[in-house]
């Protein structure tokens, strides 16, 4: 199957927290002709999909799980869902943010289901404070912070790691969780309003 | 905004901390960076995992779409499904893993009904392709595989208490792996049957909390999986359903 030798895509997107993501359809050619070789059943094109995005759909993952083994088991079924429905994808998003929203779905319900949220411990945290050096963040700015996203409820918080950790739109966070573009920036906005009340003797000390 | 309310905004201590606007500033993007920052993904681990189900879903993918299309060549007919299913087949053996099951299109039903409101977009997808197939015999193999490791991991675990809390991390390894392989089948049509299915929940119940063991707090945790493999009769019913013959049950 696949006479031809297939060509890896260039990697589609770089994660910078400075930098917004954007959608560049000069680069979505790429991607019908890899989901074309995929659903025609090569391996190896499917490989190149997994490699292509395995890295930010783990991330997205963890980011809302907050476990690397619950990160793990996410990330799997993710690409296990996004496969079995790949036919049914019309491109309506770019791959990522499909594949995205797949993710952030199964991290949303592994986080419900289990119910379990990372332990926030200061001692590592201060503890890696001490090993990163002086550039890092205020450890207890972190941590408080930490503890801060975790209160939000699960549809704010969901809404500010993506947004304001992941660096995704609104357009794309809409998409991917299925609600208005307008329902997001205001999850948003409440997110950041509690996390401006949790965080405030944090800046008037 | 007016000037006023912009200037006001600017030298409010929380605004500049949390960002009024759009980005966030600096101090707290970077303590942001960090929240749920995992390491390097295991890549390969995770491929090994789900290589075996990527395969199977390929191969009737293929299948059904040329079946669709009514363009099915010769060649294609003759090759594609039995090479690839032995492919897929051959792979799970390989890896040890009983994934694919009866992995037949009618799935996205199921994997609406498990997921609810939350997959809503990857179920929407699913479903475009579904429609009934007959159940294969050979996947029952997978299915039974997969219950003969399970049953011979939950016995060897019974066995372990009290062992050293390096055992209970290779434990928590373990489960996790089968616990992949159990969710992926709960999502099939391997478990369509009802008695199955409770089974395949019930152990997905346990092997989840097997994964979450730690040494710490080993002893109350699996005081808790000891409990629930009791309550639900777990072991009994496994022995019920896998075959005494190892060969059959493909331990």
């Amino acid at each position: 199957m696949g006479s031809q030798p297939f060509r890896p895509p260039l990697r589609l997107h770089e994660h910078d927290a400075d930098t917004r993501f954007t959608l560049r359809p000069a680069l979505r050619l790429d991607d019908q002709q890899l989901i074309a070789r995929v659903l025609g059943g090569d391996m190896t094109a499917a490989r190149t999909l997994y490699d292509a995005h395995v890295d930010a759909v783990y991330r997205v993952a963890g980011r809302i799980v907050g476990d690397p083994e619950l990160a793990r088991d996410c990330t799997q079924e993710a690409f296990i869902r996004a496969f079995r429905g790949l036919r049914g994808f019309r491109g309506q998003a770019s791959l990522r943010t499909w594949l995205h929203a797949i993710a952030a779905s199964v991290a949303i319900d592994e986080a419900r289901r289990t119910k379990k949220l990372r332990a926030r411990e200061l001692e590592l945290d201060e503890a890696d404070a001490v090993a990163m050096g002086g550039g890092e963040p205020d450890p207890e700015l972190r941590t408080r912070l930490a503890q801060a996203i975790d209160a939000l409820p699960e549809i704010q918080r969901v809404v500010f790691v993506m947004y304001d950790v992941e660096g995704f739109t609104h357009a794309e966070i809409g998409s991917a969780l299925g609600i208005p573009e307008g329902t997001s920036k205001a999850r948003l906005s409440y997110a950041r309003a509690q996390l401006r009340e949790a965080l405030a003797d944090c800046v008037r000390e | 905004m007016t000037d006023d309310r912009m200037h006001d905004r600017l030298n409010d201590p929380l605004d500049k901390l949390l960002g009024a606007d759009d980005a966030l500033p600096g101090a707290l993007r970077d303590a942001a960076a960090r929240y749920n920052r995992l390491g390097e993904p295991p890549r390969e681990a995770m491929w090994s995992a789900i290589a075996p189900a990527v395969e199977t879903e390929l191969t009737r993918g293929v299948h059904a779409g040329r079946g669709a299309g009514g363009a099915r060549s010769a060649r294609g007919a003759a090759w594609i499904p039995w090479g690839a299913a032995v492919a897929a087949m051959a792979a799970s053996l390989v890896l040890g893993i009983g994934i694919g099951g009866r992995m037949e299109r009618g799935r996205a039903t199921a994997i609406a009904a498990r997921a609810t409101a939350a997959t809503t977009i990857a179920a929407r997808s699913v479903s475009a392709a579904s429609a009934p197939t007959p159940a294969d015999p050979r996947y029952d193999i997978v299915t039974l595989r997969h219950l003969g490791r399970t049953e011979a991991f939950l016995l060897a675990f019974r066995a372990s208490e009290g062992a050293a809390g390096g055992a209970t991390a290779r434990s928590a390894a373990d489960a996790r792996e089968l616990l992949t392989t159990t969710r992926l089948l709960l999502d099939s049509p391997a478990t369509r049957d009802v008695r199955l299915h409770a089974l395949f929940e019930d152990l997905e119940l346990v092997l989840a909390q097997i994964a979450q063991l730690s040494a710490e707090r080993h002893a109350g945790e699996r005081e808790l999986v000891d409990q629930a493999l009791t309550d639900r009769d777990v072991l009994p019913r496994l022995r019920t359903v896998v075959p005494t013959d190892p060969v059959a049950a493909g331990t």
